[in-house]
C-alpha cells in the first residue's frame, strides 16, 4: 500500500532504503516547489502555447517558447519521478527479502565503486544541479537576460530582491544573466569534448592499430599540433573567420584539443595489442573492424571516460577565457565569460558581478574535475595518483 | 648522446616545418583568403588584381608557399596595416617582455608545485594534504583572468584598503625615468608580481598534484624500504633517495605546460596590460590585422618547440636511460 | 595406427627483429629470434617444443601461425602454404588453426562475456543461427569441464584454472584441426596443472587434433607429446619420438636439460651436468654451432666454425658434429 504517493522517497524510506529514498526526496522537493512557485507562468506559458498552436494571433516571442519549453520538461521530469518511485516500491515490496546476485560486468563493478567515492559523487550532484539550473532558468529569474530595462532608472542597481545581482550598465538583470549562462557553458563544453573526443579517440587507435610509418606521420601532426598554444591558435582561427557564432567556437574548440586525447589512446591501443585476448581474436580470424570496436577501444574506454570528465572543465574555461577577451561567444547572448568582459570596467564599484561569473566557472568546473579524479578512482584503482 | 641531440634537433626542424605549414593553410582556408582585410565592396576588379598581384597572391599556392617558406626563413613576417610599422619590429618590441613575464612565471610555478608536493607526500592523508589538494584543485578550476581580477580587486584597489600592488603595466608610467637604479627594479618586480602569480597559481596546482603523486610512487619501490631497513633517517630517506627520482619525469611537465604557460600569459597580459606579444595578438585580432596575429600563433609555437628540444637534451643529461632507447 | 597424413609443415621458419639505432634509425642489427626452424607434423599428433625462455619457442609458435609475420620459411597447413596468402585469404583458414595462452588474466576480453568470447569465432566464421551457436558454445563450456550457466559471467569471476579452461573452450569452438599451446600451463599453480594438462589429453584422444605443446616443463611435455623438439638459440637441436628422446638424448645440450630435471631419488647418485656461462644473446649468436662455447664435448677447430646441421638418424634427428 502506497501512503505517499506524490511524494518520491517516503515509500523508499519506509521500506528501508532510506539512502535511496533522500536522493530522490531531496531531488524532488526543490523541483517540486518551482513548480508550485512558479504554477501562475507554467499554467500561462501553457495556455499562451496552446492558443499560439490553434492559430490564434498571439504575440508569441523567443522567450515565451523558452518558459514553455522549460516547464514542459519541469513537469516531465516530476512526473517521470513519482511513476518512477511508484513502479521501483511495488518492486522493493515484493521482492523484499530476496535478494538477488546476478552477474556483474565490469560496469557494474564500476557503479558500485563510483557510488561509495565521496569525491566522485560530490562533483556528479554538483553538475546535476547545473545542469537543472541550465534546464530551468526561464522559470528561476523572472527577467529576460537580454532584454534592457529602463537605460537611466534601472542602470547599474546595487543588489535588491528584485534583482538579486543588479543590473549591468546595459540595465540587465545580470542574475538572469548568469543562470542563463550556464546553458553557454554546458553546451560549449559538452559539444565542443564531444568533438575533440570523437576525433582523437578514432585517430588514436587508428594510429595505435595499424603502428608503422602510419603511426609515425599521424604522431609527428598531433606532436606539431600540440606546438601551438591552444588558446592562441584559437585567437588565430576565430580572428580570420568572419563570423564568431558560437557553433564557430564550438567547432574550433573541438577541433583543435583533440590531440591529447589522441595521444592518449594510442598509447592505450599499444599496451591493450600486446596483450594475448588481442591475438586470440586474431588467431580467430577477427577484422580489423571487430578488434578495434570490439576488443580495443572497450578496454581503452576508461581513460577516455576520465579524460573527457577533466576536458569538459578546461573547455568551459578555454570558452571563458575566449569570450573575457571578447572573441569568444558575442554579446547580447549571456556567456559566464562575456559577463565578465561586460562588466570588468565595473570590477572596482559594482565588483559582485564580474565576481559572481567567475565563482559560477569555477564551481563548474570544480564539479567536472571532481567527478574526472572520482571516476578515476572508482573506475581504474591503478590509475589512483 | 650526440646522436640523441642530433636526432631530437632534426625532429624539431621538422615540427618547426609543419608548423610553418599550418599556419600556412590557416591563412589560405579562412573564408575570403588573405585578402579579406582589403575586402571592400567598391573595389574594382582592376584594384583588386593589382592588389594580388602586389602581394604575389595571383600565383599558384604551391609557388606561393615555396616564397612564404623563403620570407618566413629571412623573418620577414609582412606589414602591419593597423600599427603601419613591419611586423617583426613588433614582434621584437614584444618578445622580450612575454619571455620575461612567462619564464618567471613558470620558474615560480615550478618551484611552489615542487615544494608543496613534496609536503603534501611526506604528509600523506593527514590534514594538511587533504587540505593542500582540495585547494589545489579549486585553484585549477580557476579561470586565471578571473584569478588576476580578484588580485586586482585585493591587492591593487577596490575593496579594503591593500591598494599596494600596481594594477597595470610593466613599470611606472609617470615616475620610472626619473627613478634609480634600485628604485627601477624594484618597480619592475612590484608590477612583475600580479601578472606572475596568477599565470603561476593555476599551473602550480597541477604540478604539485604530479609531484605527489611521482613521489608516493617512488617512496613504495623496494630501494627505498632499504634505505629506511639500513637506518637512514626520514628525511635522508626523502630527500636524498626519494626525491632525485621523482624529480626527474618533472623535466618532461616542463615541456607539456610550456604552451599552457604560454596560454595564461596571453590572457593575463590582457588582464594586466602587459605590454607582451599576447597583448599585441588580441588587439590584432580584434582590428583583423592578420600578419600580426599569424606571426604571433608562430612565434608561440616556435618558442614551444624550442622549449622542448631544451627540455628533451636536460632531461637525457639527467637520465641516461632516455640516450639509448 | 593408420598412417596419418601430413597436416603442418614447417620449413626453414626464421624471424628476426630489427634493431634500429643512430639520427634516422637505421637498422643496425637483427634479433635472430628464430633461425630457419623445420618440423612437420601429422594430424592428431602432439609436437613438444622445449628450450630455456627466450630461445624462441612462443616465436615459433606465433609466427607459424602469422600472429607476427615470419622473415622467411614455407608453413604449409593442410596442403595449403599459409605464408604465401594474403591476410584476407588466410581468414578463413584460421578456423581450423587455433592458440591457447600462457596467462590466464591478459588472455581474456575482461569486458565481454564468457559466451560473448566463446562465440566469437562461430560468430567471425558465419557459423549457424544464434540458436545453434549458443547450443556449441555451451557444448564446448561443457567439454572443457565448465557449466553452461557461466555463459553470462564475466572473466573477473573466475579461477585462473577456470579461466585457463575458458581459453580453451574458445579455441576448441570451431573443432579446430591443429592448437598451438603457448606454455598453456606454466602460470596455473600445480594442481591446477595437472588438470589442465589432463583435459588437453582427453580433447586430443577426443577430437583428433593436433597440438604444438610449447613448454619448458619437460615433465609436462613427455606426458603429452609423440615427439619432442628441443630448441636453443633459434634453432632445433634435437628432435625425437618422446620415448627415445627421454631415454636417450644425444645433445649435450638436451643432455644438460635433462639432467636438471629433479627426480625423486634419494638412493641413487646421479650425474649432474652443469653448463658453464649463460644463453648467448641472439642479437650476436656465437659462430659455428651456436652451442658451442658452452659445449662439453665441443671439438675444437671444427664447431666454431661450421654449423651442424641437422641429420636424422632413423626418426631421431639430432644437430651436432660430436654425436
Amino acid at each position: 500500500m502506497q501512503i505517499f504517493p506524490f511524494l518520491p522517497g517516503l515509500d523508499h524510506i519506509r521500506l528501508g532504503e532510506r539512502r535511496k529514498g533522500m536522493i530522490l526526496l531531496g531531488c524532488f522537493a526543490p523541483l517540486a516547489s518551482l513548480a508550485l512557485w512558479r504554477a501562475g507562468i507554467i499554467w500561462e506559458s501553457m495556455v499562451h502555447t496552446a492558443r499560439k498552436i490553434t492559430g490564434e494571433k498571439v504575440l508569441y516571442s523567443e522567450r515565451h517558447l523558452d518558459i514553455f519549453i522549460a516547464a514542459s520538461a519541469l513537469l516531465i521530469l516530476l512526473a517521470a519521478a513519482i511513476f518512477y518511485s511508484w513502479i521501483s516500491c511495488r518492486r522493493l515490496a515484493k521482492s523484499s527479502g530476496h535478494a538477488k546476485r546476478e552477474s556483474q560486468g565490469l560496469w557494474a563493478v564500476a557503479w558500485r565503486q563510483f557510488k561509495k567515492n565521496r569525491l566522485a559523487t560530490t562533483g556528479a550532484s554538483i553538475l546535476i544541479a547545473l545542469y537543472l539550473i541550465a534546464i530551468f532558468c526561464p522559470l528561476i529569474t523572472a527577467y529576460d537576460p537580454t532584454e534592457q530595462g529602463h537605460l537611466v532608472k534601472e542602470r547599474l542597481l546595487k543588489p535588491s530582491l528584485d534583482h538579486l545581482l543588479g543590473t549591468d550598465r546595459f540595465s540587465r538583470d545580470v542574475f538572469s544573466r548568469i543562470l542563463h549562462g550556464s546553458r553557454i557553458s554546458l553546451l560549449v563544453g559538452f559539444l565542443a569534448v564531444g568533438i575533440s573526443i570523437t576525433i582523437g579517440t578514432v585517430y588514436g587507435a587508428v594510429a595505435g592499430y595499424f603502428g608503422r610509418w602510419i603511426d609515425s606521420i599521424l604522431m609527428r601532426f598531433v606532436d606539431m599540433m600540440l606546438s601551438f598554444p591552444t588558446l592562441i591558435l584559437i585567437i588565430t582561427i576565430v580572428a580570420i573567420s568572419k563570423s564568431q557564432s558560437i557553433w564557430l567556437i564550438i567547432a574550433v574548440i573541438g577541433l583543435t584539443s583533440w590531440m591529447g586525447v589522441a595521444r592518449l589512446v594510442r598509447g592505450e591501443i599499444l599496451l591493450l595489442k600486446e596483450l594475448d585476448f588481442f591475438q586470440a581474436s586474431r588467431a580467430l580470424g577477427a577484422g580489423a573492424f571487430r578488434l578495434i570496436f570490439r576488443h580495443l577501444l572497450p578496454n581503452a574506454m576508461t581513460p577516455i571516460i576520465v579524460a573527457a570528465t577533466l576536458r569538459v572543465g578546461s573547455t568551459i574555461l578555454l570558452e571563458a577565457s575566449l569570450s573575457y577577451l571578447g572573441l569568444g561567444v558575442q554579446p547580447p547572448t549571456p556567456s559566464w565569460g562575456n559577463i565578465i568582459y561586460d562588466t570588468k570596467e565595473n570590477i572596482f564599484t559594482e565588483w559582485w558581478m564580474p565576481l559572481s561569473a567567475g565563482l559560477a566557472i569555477t564551481i563548474t568546473v570544480v564539479g567536472y574535475n571532481l567527478l574526472g579524479d572520482g571516476l578515476r578512482d572508482a573506475l581504474d584503482p591503478k590509475m589512483r595518483r | 648522446m650526440r646522436t640523441f641531440i642530433l636526432r631530437r634537433l632534426l625532429v624539431s626542424a621538422v615540427t618547426l616545418f609543419g608548423l610553418l605549414t599550418i599556419n600556412f593553410f590557416i591563412i589560405h582556408l579562412a573564408p575570403g583568403g588573405p585578402l579579406e582585410i582589403f575586402d571592400n565592396p567598391d573595389m574594382s576588379a582592376e584594384v583588386r588584381k593589382l592588389i594580388l598581384k602586389s602581394y604575389g597572391l595571383d600565383q599558384p599556392l604551391p609557388i606561393q608557399y615555396w616564397s612564404y617558406l623563403k620570407s618566413m626563413c629571412r623573418l620577414e613576417f609582412g606589414y602591419s596595416i593597423a600599427k603601419k610599422r613591419p611586423v617583426a619590429d613588433e614582434i621584437l618590441d614584444t618578445l622580450p617582455n612575454t619571455i620575461q613575464l612567462s619564464m618567471l612565471a613558470l620558474s615560480l610555478e615550478l618551484s611552489l608545485g615542487i615544494i608543496i608536493g613534496i609536503v603534501a607526500a611526506v604528509r600523506q592523508d593527514s590534514h594538511l594534504d587533504k587540505t593542500l589538494r582540495l585547494s589545489s584543485l579549486t585553484l585549477y578550476s580557476i579561470p586565471e583572468f578571473y584569478l588576476g581580477l580578484l588580485f586586482l580587486l585585493l591587492f591593487a584597489g577596490g575593496v579594503g584598503a591593500l591598494a599596494w600592488l600596481p594594477p597595470s603595466g610593466m613599470v611606472d608610467l609617470v615616475a620610472y625615468d626619473s627613478m634609480g637604479f634600485f628604485e627601477k627594479l624594484a618597480d619592475r618586480i612590484l608590477h612583475l608580481i600580479l601578472p606572475c602569480m596568477t599565470i603561476a597559481l593555476g599551473g602550480a596546482a597541477s604540478i604539485s598534484r604530479y609531484m605527489r603523486g611521482q613521489l608516493l610512487e617512488v617512496i613504495r619501490q623496494d630501494y627505498i624500504r632499504t634505505a629506511r631497513a639500513k637506518g637512514l633517517s626520514e628525511r635522508a630517506v626523502i630527500f636524498k633517495h626519494g626525491l632525485r627520482n621523482a624529480l626527474m619525469p618533472i623535466i618532461t611537465i616542463i615541456g607539456l605546460s610550456l604552451p599552457v604557460v604560454f596560454s595564461g600569459t596571453v590572457i593575463v597580459e590582457n588582464v594586466f596590460g602587459w605590454p607582451g606579444m599576447g597583448r599585441v595578438a588580441v588587439d590584432a585580432a580584434f582590428q583583423r590585422d592578420y600578419p600580426i596575429f599569424l606571426a604571433v600563433n608562430l612565434m608561440f609555437g616556435a618558442l614551444v618547440v624550442a622549449g622542448n628540444l631544451l627540455a628533451d637534451i636536460l632531461y637525457a643529461v639527467v637520465d641516461p636511460r632516455v640516450r639509448l632507447s | 595406427m593408420k598412417a596419418d597424413p601430413l597436416l603442418l609443415e614447417v620449413e626453414g621458419l626464421k624471424k628476426h627483429f630489427p634493431v634500429r639505432k643512430g639520427v634516422f634509425g637505421r637498422t643496425t642489427g637483427w634479433v635472430r629470434a628464430v633461425d630457419g626452424v623445420s618440423f612437420s607434423l601429422l594430424r592428431g599428433e602432439t609436437l613438444g617444443l622445449v628450450g630455456e625462455s627466450g630461445c624462441g619457442k612462443t616465436t615459433v609458435g606465433r609466427s607459424l601461425l602469422r600472429l607476427i609475420e615470419p622473415t622467411a620459411g614455407r608453413v604449409v597447413f593442410n596442403g595449403r602454404e599459409l605464408t604465401a596468402l594474403t591476410h584476407r585469404q588466410l581468414r578463413p583458414l584460421r578456423r581450423d588453426l587455433q592458440v591457447i595462452f600462457q596467462d590466464p588474466y591478459s588472455s581474456l576480453n575482461p569486458r565481454l562475456t564468457v559466451g560473448g568470447m566463446v562465440g566469437e569465432g562461430l560468430a567471425i566464421h558465419g557459423v549457424g543461427g544464434p540458436a545453434e551457436r549458443g547450443e556449441r558454445v555451451a557444448e564446448a563450456l561443457v567439454q572443457v569441464g565448465l557449466s553452461p550457466d557461466h555463459l553470462s559471467r564475466y572473466p573477473h569471476e573466475f579461477s585462473g584454472g577456470q579461466r585457463q579452461r575458458i581459453g580453451l573452450a574458445r579455441a576448441l569452438v570451431l573443432n579446430p584441426k591443429f592448437i598451438v599451446c603457448d606454455e598453456p600451463i606454466s602460470a596455473l599453480d600445480v594442481s591446477i596443472q595437472s588438470q589442465i594438462l589432463n583435459l588437453l589429453a582427453e580433447l586430443k584422444q577426443a577430437c583428433r587434433i593436433a597440438y604444438l605443446f610449447i613448454s619448458h616443463d619437460l615433465a609436462a611435455v613427455e606426458y603429452l607429446s609423440d615427439r619432442v623438439a628441443v630448441m636453443y638459440l633459434g634453432e632445433i637441436v634435437e628432435l625425437a619420438e618422446s620415448d627415445e628422446l627421454y631415454r636417450n638424448p644425444l645433445h649435450p645440450y638436451t643432455q644438460a636439460l635433462l639432467a636438471a630435471v629433479p627426480v625423486a631419488d634419494p638412493a641413487g647418485r646421479r650425474k649432474r651436468l652443469i653448463l658453464p656461462g649463460d644463453v648467448p644473446s641472439p642479437l650476436n649468436p656465437p659462430s659455428g654451432c651456436r652451442f658451442h662455447p658452452r659445449c662439453p664435448i665441443a671439438i675444437q677447430g671444427l664447431c666454431e666454425r661450421q654449423p651442424p646441421p641437422l641429420v636424422d638418424r632413423k626418426g631421431h634427428a639430432v644437430a651436432c658434429h660430436a654425436v
